[in-house]
């Protein structure tokens, strides 16, 4: 239950995230001074948390939203299935997070 | 594709009328985007921190502006159907509830344009081709 009030939370913070997507292609097609600005921003404690929130909002999206498809299909419907695929979901956006924040911050 | 009895559609039963295709569209959108958001995503992590010189180059690459073209056109379409369900969840005022819709929908619209003419800006200022 609330992983699926989570599939509609993060649906909604992608969409917002997706104006700023937007916003800083035009930005870095137009303005780049902007641009560059808008990327420091993004530098700060708070943008870095904020893009990391967002990071994780866009695998637990995915996954879930691959959940969902499966469901679709007529697939996993059972009690079982169902809590071993939402402990996956959330395990899988988690590392994926992590393994992406990693790759960031390391510079690997 | 059609999922809806013939029967069914003639007599135009549900009490929307209408829904298979939006059902449909939505599956289909959000098998496009898996791929192409994953590709976004990698893209993005290479690039991050480059300065804007670099980044520009990288946007105008003729892969990079397919790539990031398709992906905006799929996930505005991908996410005009998700907010309308959350709109018809939450909002029961039917004035209210057809003015956001179409607000979200023009929204979803100019925000595609704009971040397509940015790539095309990209794309033409950057490319050697």
């Amino acid at each position: 239950m609330a992983l699926s009030i989570l599939h509609r939370l993060t649906g909604v913070a992608l969409a917002v995230g997706a104006v700023g997507f937007v916003l800083w292609l035009w930005l870095l097609a137009f303005m780049p001074g902007a641009f560059v600005s808008f990327n420091e921003l993004l530098a700060t404690i708070v943008g870095q948390l904020m893009l990391c929130g967002w990071t994780f909002a866009l695998f637990y999206h995915m996954a879930n939203g691959v959940r969902h498809l499966w469901w679709d299909v007529g697939r996993g419907l059972d009690n079982r299935a169902i809590t071993i695929g939402g402990v996956t979901v959330i395990v899988v956006a988690t590392v994926f997070t992590g393994v992406t924040w990693f790759i960031l911050l390391t510079g690997v | 594709m059609e999922y809806m009895d013939p029967l069914a559609k003639a007599r135009g039963t549900g009490s929307a009328h209408y829904g298979g295709s939006h059902w449909w569209g939505q599956r289909l959108s959000s098998v496009a985007l898996f791929p192409l958001l994953l590709w976004v995503v990698i893209e993005l992590i290479q690039i991050a921190g480059h300065p804007v010189a670099e980044v520009r180059a990288w946007a105008a690459q003729p892969t990079m502006s397919l790539l990031l073209i398709l992906a905006i056109v799929t996930l505005f379409i991908h996410i005009q159907q998700g907010i309308q369900m959350v709109v018809e969840d939450y909002v029961h005022t039917p004035w209210l509830e057809q003015t956001t819709q179409i607000l979200v929908r023009f929204s979803c619209w100019v925000l595609a344009a704009a971040g397509i003419i940015a790539i095309l800006k990209l794309l033409f200022s950057e490319s050697q081709l």
